[in-house]
């Protein structure tokens, strides 16, 4: 009897061979510009300060630093004229925190709030900087620092195709899909196609190659910026020295030891979350979360916790707990939610 | 053939290699999945749209293909897992790019499902039982298929200390599960 399983074999050797015949290669020569393509320009190599890594915006201070730099540079993330619907992150007070669920700034920063910062979520409003690229989310009757920035009116929505865009772009720099080198036509094929996924067909992927003297010349890594024009993710490529044990070639990102030791205690944890008759809530699962990790000496500033990933799973029930790990020594994500 | 050697086949034009590769890996993926998520029916779910990501990526021409697919492929997988988290859904992205019929399962796909889950449990279980030296380099060497030397780079020990590590893992997995392997 052939079952399902083995018939999707046949399905996924029919779009091979549909494939093969399409031949569909990204056109990743220089000058060209059309819409999902690549463009290509080099940088003189004094120029890095562009060279941004941005993460997603747990960090209030990065997106800050980012509008800064980019401004110092004379480059203008969105410029006056930017279409504030390409806002690539999304900030919950002070500390900052992805918000990407529904798109509503306001109301995913009210969903993860506890989480962030121990107690409710009080009355909120969102902001966006003058420069455009980020909204910040404050109390009511708070405005985030500094100056320039602009209250967005109840109920304003980002655009979720971007914002979700922006979270692939960061695994693709910092996260899950990081390597050590990137090479410019890798990274571009695999914006584009993330951009073709995520249907922003129209969008283009523009580098800009800025060596440095002791790099190899193969192995870059690629800061993702987006909104330096309209439609567009900038992949600014950062020559590094290249890194002790890697070839060109490696593509694979290998954790350090804390990321490997979180990990553990998510396989630990899940170990035990799935015993036969037990089944933790969430909230159960977050609490285990914390005191397994302290027992395993994670420290708390090593990851952020978040104890749902949508408003919708609240109701579900036997949690896990799911964590990203960005290396780089950036803390990693802790996902404690059940799906569906 | 390497797994490598089979999606550099696939790329080339032998469609049946990739077969050969779902066939070959399908069921770390199912592993890798099934533990993570409430149902067999979503494992599979992810575990077919990773593969159909895998299959896009292998005829991207211009992009390399990966020195170590296995690890590459769960990478892909956990990749669908995170999103389906934040999204509330497995994505189709792939699929319908390559006008995939959904997949129906029926009794003997989701026991299959579960079969692989079983191995997974083992993982977990020696995850609790291992020292983390000895499971970091059994799961380098089994699961990610990495080379004794390049764990040893990696951990800074000699080859022979990486043996001796997944030589005492192994002991513990066979007493722990009462046969000989």
């Amino acid at each position: 009897m052939t079952s399902a399983l083995d018939q999707f074999e046949d399905s996924l050797v029919r779009a091979s061979r549909a494939l093969q015949r399409e031949h569909t290669v990204v056109d990743a020569s220089p000058g060209n510009v059309r819409g999902g393509g690549v463009t290509t320009t080099s940088a003189p190599r004094a120029k890095r300060t562009r060279t941004l890594l941005w993460r997603r915006g747990r960090r209030p201070a990065a997106g800050a630093l980012l509008v800064g730099v980019l401004a110092a540079a004379g480059v203008s993330v969105f410029g006056p004229t930017g279409n504030p619907k390409e806002i690539p992150q999304v900030q919950c007070g002070a500390r900052g925190s992805s918000a990407e669920m529904t798109g509503e700034p306001v109301r995913d920063c009210a969903t993860l709030w506890p989480s962030l910062y121990h107690h409710p979520a009080p009355a909120l409003v969102a902001w966006v900087s003058e420069t455009g690229g980020v909204v910040v989310v404050t109390p009511a009757g708070k405005q985030p620092a500094g100056s320039g920035w602009r209250r967005l009116p109840s109920g304003w929505r980002a655009d979720s195709a971007v914002l979700a865009l922006h979270t692939q772009l960061e695994d693709i720099t910092t996260g899950i899909q990081a390597r050590p080198c990137w090479s410019p036509t890798a990274a571009s094929t695999l914006v584009s196609f993330i951009l073709r996924s995520d249907g922003l067909a129209s969008w283009h992927v523009r580098v800009k190659t800025e060596r440095a003297n002791g790099a190899h010349p193969d192995c870059l890594n690629v800061a993702a910026v987006t909104g330096a024009e309209p439609r567009s993710v900038l992949l600014v490529e950062r020559a590094v020295q290249e890194p002790a044990g890697f070839s060109p070639s490696s593509p694979t990102f290998l954790p350090s030891k804390g990321d490997a030791r979180i990990a553990l205690v998510e396989t630990q944890l899940n170990a035990s979350l799935k015993a036969p008759g037990h089944c933790a809530s969430v909230t159960h699962a977050a609490a285990l979360w914390r005191s397994r990790a302290h027992l395993e000496h994670v420290p708390a500033s090593s990851y952020v916790l978040f104890t749902q990933a949508s408003a919708r799973y609240r109701a579900q029930r036997c949690a896990r707990v799911l964590v990203n790990a960005p290396g780089g020594g950036g803390p990693a994500d802790v996902y404690a939610a059940a799906l569906p | 053939m390497s797994d490598r050697e089979l999606l550099q086949h696939a790329r080339s034009g032998e469609a049946e290699c990739f077969g050969e590769f779902y066939r070959r890996r399908r069921g770390a993926i199912l592993a890798f999945l099934r533990p993570r998520v409430a149902s067999p029916e979503l494992a599979a779910d992810l575990m077919c749209e990773a593969f159909a990501a895998a299959l896009i990526a292998v005829h991207e021409h211009s992009r390399e293909l990966p020195r170590e697919p296995l690890a590459w492929l769960v990478t892909i997988a956990r990749n669908e897992l995170l999103d389906a988290w934040r999204r509330g859904r497995v994505a189709e992205d792939a699929r319908q790019r390559l006008a995939l019929e959904p997949v129906v399962l029926g009794d003997h796909d989701l026991a299959a499902v579960d079969d692989a889950a079983a191995d997974a449990d083992l993982l977990a279980q020696l995850a609790q039982e291992l020292p983390s030296d000895q499971l970091h380099a059994l799961s380098a060497h089994l699961f990610d298929e990495r080379s004794y030397p390049e764990i040893a780079q990696e951990l800074g020990c000699s080859q022979a200390v990486v043996r001796k590590r997944v030589s005492r893992a192994l002991s513990t997995l066979r007493a722990t599960r009462g046969a000989t392997p």
